[in-house]
């Protein structure tokens, strides 16, 4: 495993020290972004609410689905995505080698006008309104961006308690 | 991506019979309505009964059918899965579309 996760004390000690961790890298197309969405959504069904899934995949959907569009990869450049479930969130982070944003920022998404009916933008709207957190970084070896859900606990037994969006290392760029 | 299209009274109803209209199907989602819409009337119901997710690409794709549509037949909703209400709302598509709870009302509005 190439993430050094944060050892925290949220993690619940079903999952151990570092929670539970997803971890995959793929090919820039919209095939495999499917792919890999409908294999997140396997590995988080039993830890997260239908409400949680269901918003988790749109955000990610989203996310990747411009990375495919806009960050113009090449052939043999890989979208990297790391997963990590602990008590209280879910923490995604998505690496690639393309292009970064416009002037290094994540795009606001605005909230369209009803006059001229635009037929895109609605992208990064969505990802602010249904992600609970959301940072980016461009560094040497390209965009990183991570994305934190506060997610419900079933019965509500446990407090949210993991409210910072964890600071990844990588020991290795990819 | 299918699309199962027919006539009921005066409205063009298209089925979507696919559980996706995102990024990877949008163009073709596109395509399927143009195709079956070129004989239609004034009103088409998109039916979206089987569709249980939906990304800002698909969103863009029912807004570009519906300007393709416009002036001449106007564009309306049925059936919509709640996280797919919860895009349009989000986005306010809701209040751009006319979106009924079933095929058998958005009909019935018709009639009426």
């Amino acid at each position: 495993m190439d993430v050094l996760w944060p050892k925290d004390k949220t993690a619940p000690a079903d999952y151990g020290q570092d929670g539970r961790i997803f971890a995959a890298r793929f090919s820039p197309e919209f095939i495999a972004v499917r792919h890999e969405l409908q294999s997140i959504r396997t590995w988080a069904e039993d830890m997260l609410s239908k409400d949680d899934l269901d918003r988790v995949s749109l955000v990610l959907a989203e996310a990747m689905y411009n990375i495919v569009e806009h960050a113009g990869l090449t052939q043999g450049q890989f979208i990297t995505v790391y997963a990590r479930y602990a008590l209280g969130g879910l923490t995604v982070m998505m690496r690639d080698q393309g292009k970064p944003f416009p002037d290094n920022q994540v795009p606001a998404g605005t909230k369209p006008e009803c006059a001229d009916f635009p037929e895109g933008g609605y992208g990064w709207l969505l990802i602010h309104e249904l992600s609970d957190r959301l940072t980016y970084h461009r560094t040497e070896f390209g965009n990183s961006l991570t994305l934190f859900f506060e997610t419900e606990v079933a019965g509500g037994a446990y407090p949210t308690i993991n409210k910072q969006c964890p600071n990844f290392s990588l020991n290795r760029p990819h | 991506m299918k699309l199962d299209a027919r006539q009921t009274g005066d409205v063009s109803v298209l089925s979507v019979r696919s559980p996706r209209i995102d990024a990877a199907s949008a163009i073709r989602f596109k395509d399927l309505v143009r195709e079956n819409t070129t004989r239609s009337g004034a009103r088409v119901l998109l039916d979206l009964q089987e569709v249980d997710f939906i990304d800002s690409s698909g969103l863009g794709a029912i807004v570009a059918v519906m300007k393709l549509l416009a002036p001449s037949k106007r564009l309306e909703l049925c059936s919509l899965a709640p996280m797919v209400s919860k895009v349009f709302s989000l986005t306010r598509m809701d209040q751009v579309f006319v979106i009924h709870e079933s095929v058998e009302d958005g009909c019935s509005v018709a009639k009426g």
